[in-house]
């Protein structure tokens, strides 16, 4: 019972906590086993996400990537990795030892390209693989992201080409990631429910423009990048909560949603489970305070204490009052 | 009576031993042998301390049976019970003297993030501040191995970005519009007083050097660090308001750490280390390394003026001694055990004043720190190689007075970075592969030190340069 109040449920995922590490902050096992605190780390972490996967290595955008805002930060990476065929031969098997799930984030130039990696992965990951987060909303890439996840149409068939390419027999959960770039969430979200998504997670990170007064041009080479940190969770919370509202799968829980979005302390993740999140993932703060997964979860087994209450019970909670 | 491994040791110093006392040109070394602290140990320790004052001429030292014995002792060591003393046992004492130097590796190994009390933040340089040093103390940091670094807050340390309620009538003011950092940002360290790194107390204590080996400071967790406040920057100016007692959220050790034996199976005998401005201050504490090892140090210093690195030295209060006036850099690299003939300075504004120290007026230089270092390339006297930090046009000189010269180089980068684990993906530069193909390789985590031939300089596709030593971060 003691440790059975933090459970939740992503689809046919039981996680022991509602904290995950968000992609592309995640890194991969080998910087988690750097940390002086990594055993502590991966057992308050419910699953792993990891940093997004392409088929083929990825170089990323050229200097500088990161930009520090007022309460943010601006990066343009532009997914560096080192491909699909490396991760699992190196990192899948050493993230595998925290017995965590582990949900891998994918990533491609065409819609063909994500179900032919989806069924790369699945084919030679030994059955470690327990969930793909779909990527349809990096703002730094030129092909995919957030050029696919504003268009329904488009995110449907990426959803319905993964979802076909999980092989017979096999319980992979779909979580597919929305952009918040665009002006209404819930209608992305109601095609990739269409398609068969098991979860959704939102937000990736929001668009943003940093210009240099000294040389005066942008900062970036892509002019243009993705907010993240404690500035976007008011963005990420709302969009949560409209699905949660307007969408009756998500509000049944049919289909989960995973909050993401500015997530800093224990008291951001209450606010996301009671805007209708089933789970959270937890990325920039990472980087500023790694103990941060700890001590969320500390925070937030003495809420539950305080209030007498499960996390099953808090999501959705804040819209029992709203019609 | 002291064991004939020690006398040996003074020996070969030219020191001479007679009971518990060494001496050597009007200065003394007086031994104590004990497992505990005693009245008696105190008492005598106070007296040496009250008769010597600042002249440094006689020292302390407390001799433990073993190693553990000697790291209890210092841990319950302050300046009551064992003012101004330094520190050794007898198992390492006869490991130097049987030509083995001893190496302890510390247990907790991996990065985690922890809470420095400021010591001091200093301004330097009078009236043009740019630079800081800043010491802190950290006992959950052990075990730094040049050139790692940390990563540190820009505020003191609080609930982080917990929501303070803002009292009644006090709404004015609440939302605070200068900017709030929310990254850490990185600096190497310039000293620390590990115990394998006594060897600043060593230059200011002149003791014999093949005992200083085996000696240690109090201070097993105090680290200094220098850094530059940047005109547009946004960090370090707020890291510059930190004050004395202050705590502050840090992350470290970070990077690979270099092992500097392995130049010894290289074959190297002697380190040439070009260091300009700022970028000088990561490289000191692989100069103590290099040092402790017994290579030859030649350092060339690359400055804007020498007036910018005037401060007054707080460390010597540690000693109950007044404060002094010191160079960074200058000092440090003495400090490190870098002999004062091998100390080159260069100052873009003109040839500096006298600096004193024993370092001659022929190692002082007007001009570029890269002019300096081509002119003295072909004074090495074995077989050299090369470290170099500093602005990324010298850096670049540097690689390519090195490649004529045929020195091997490697240069220590330092960028902007997000989380200095490894993670976020930040901070490149373009790396050449052994298939010929280039790549981005992070400096966190695959350096910050590059062997110079791997590194590409010229990033075409890039609005800035690959590599740009930012030194201190540049926002």
């Amino acid at each position: 019972m003691e440790e059975r109040r933090l459970e939740t449920t992503i689809g046919n995922l039981h996680l022991r906590t509602p904290l995950l590490t968000a992609s592309g902050t995640s890194g991969s096992a080998d910087e988690l086993a750097g940390l002086r605190e990594s055993k502590a780390t991966a057992q308050a972490l419910g699953a792993f996400v990891t940093k997004g996967v392409t088929l083929e290595p990825r170089r990323g955008n050229p200097e500088p990537r990161v930009i520090e805002t007022r309460a943010g930060l601006l990066n343009s990476i532009g997914l560096q990795n080192k491909g699909a065929d490396r991760f699992l031969r190196e990192d899948l098997p050493k993230l595998w030892q925290y017995e965590l799930p582990v949900i891998v984030n994918i990533s491609a130039n065409s819609v063909e390209d994500y179900a032919k990696l989806a069924a790369h992965l699945l084919a030679n990951d030994g059955g470690q693989i327990t969930g793909l987060e779909i990527n349809v909303s990096c703002p730094n890439i030129k092909e995919g992201g957030v050029a696919f996840g504003v268009d329904p149409k488009v995110v449907e068939r990426v959803v319905r080409g993964v979802k076909a390419a999980v092989p017979r027999g096999r319980d992979v959960l779909i979580v597919t990631k929305l952009t918040p770039n665009i002006t209404d969430i819930t209608v992305p979200a109601k095609a990739a429910i269409a398609a068969g998504t098991d979860a959704l997670s939102m937000i990736n990170t929001v668009r943003g423009v940093a210009i240099n007064i000294h040389t005066q041009e942008p900062y970036f080479a892509n002019v243009s990048a993705g907010l993240s940190g404690p500035a976007i969770k008011p963005i990420g919370l709302c969009m949560v909560w409209d699905c949660f509202a307007k969408i009756p799968e998500c509000r049944r829980r049919k289909v989960p949603i995973i909050g993401i979005g500015g997530i800093s302390t224990w008291e951001d993740v209450v606010e996301y489970l009671l805007a209708g999140a089933s789970a959270v993932q937890v990325g920039t703060a990472w980087f500023v305070y790694p103990d941060v997964f700890v001590e969320m979860k500390k925070g937030l087994e003495k809420y539950l204490d305080d209030n007498k209450t499960t996390v099953r019970e808090l999501i959705g909670k804040a819209h029992g009052t709203c019609s | 009576m002291l064991p004939i491994q020690i006398k040996n040791l003074l020996d070969r110093d030219g020191w001479t031993l007679r009971d518990a006392t060494a001496r050597h040109r009007g200065r003394r070394l007086e031994f104590f042998f004990t497992s505990r602290p005693t009245r008696a140990v105190t008492a005598a320790l106070r007296r040496i301390q009250r008769a010597d004052r600042n002249r440094f001429q006689t020292i302390g030292v407390v001799i433990a049976p073993t190693t553990a014995a000697m790291q209890r002792l210092r841990s319950c060591a302050n300046a009551d019970k064992f003012p101004r003393a330094l520190f050794a046992s007898l198992e390492e004492l006869r490991a130097v003297a049987a030509g083995t130097i001893p190496v302890k590796s510390d247990k907790r190994g991996g990065i985690t993030s922890f809470k420095a009390e400021i010591l001091e933040n200093t301004p330097v340089g009078g009236a043009q501040i740019s630079h800081y040093r800043l010491a802190f103390k950290a006992p959950s940091l052990q075990n730094m191995q040049p050139p790692q670094f940390i990563m540190m807050d820009t505020k003191p340390a609080r609930v982080p970005f917990g929501v303070r309620p803002v009292p009644r009538g006090q709404l004015r003011g609440a939302i605070d519009l200068t900017p709030q950092p929310l990254l850490k940002r990185p600096f190497g360290i310039c000293r620390d007083f590990h115990p394998h790194f006594p060897i600043d107390y060593v230059k200011r204590l002149r003791l014999p050097p093949t005992l200083a080996v085996a000696l240690y400071p109090v201070l097993p967790d105090h680290f200094d660090m220098l850094y530059k406040v940047l005109p547009h920057g946004v960090g370090t100016p707020l890291i510059a308001k930190l004050k004395r007692g202050q705590t502050v959220n840090m992350l470290g050790p970070l990077g690979r750490p270099f092992d500097v034996r392995r130049l010894r199976a290289e074959g190297v005998e002697e380190v040439h280390i070009i260091g300009g401005g700022v970028g000088m201050a990561p490289l000191i504490l692989l100069v103590e390394s290099l040092r402790y090892y017994g290579f030859r140090v030649k350092a060339f210093l690359g400055i804007a003026t020498l007036q910018s690195l005037r401060y007054r030295d707080e460390l010597a209060a540690t000693f109950g001694e007044q404060p002094r006036d010191a160079y960074i850099y200058i000092d440090d690299l003495l400090a490190a055990g870098v002999p004062p003939e091998d100390v080159y300075v260069s100052c873009d504004s003109g040839k500096p004043a006298r600096i004193g120290r024993g370092i001659p007026p022929a190692n002082l230089f007007a001009g570029f720190v890269t002019d300096l270092y081509r002119r003295e390339t072909h004074r090495s006297t074995g077989k050299t190689c090369a470290f170099t930090c500093g602005p990324n046009r010298m850096m670049e000189l540097v690689v390519e007075i090195t490649a004529q010269a045929g020195i091997p180089l490697r240069v220590l980068l330092e960028k902007r970075m997000g989380c200095g684990m490894g993670v976020c993906f930040s901070c490149v530069c373009k790396v050449r592969l052994a298939d010929g193909a280039d790549d981005y390789a992070r400096v966190c985590t695959d350096g910050p030190l590059f062997d110079a031939k791997d590194i590409l300089w010229k990033n075409d596709d890039s609005k800035q340069p690959s590599a740009t030593c930012t030194c201190a971060p540049r926002s």
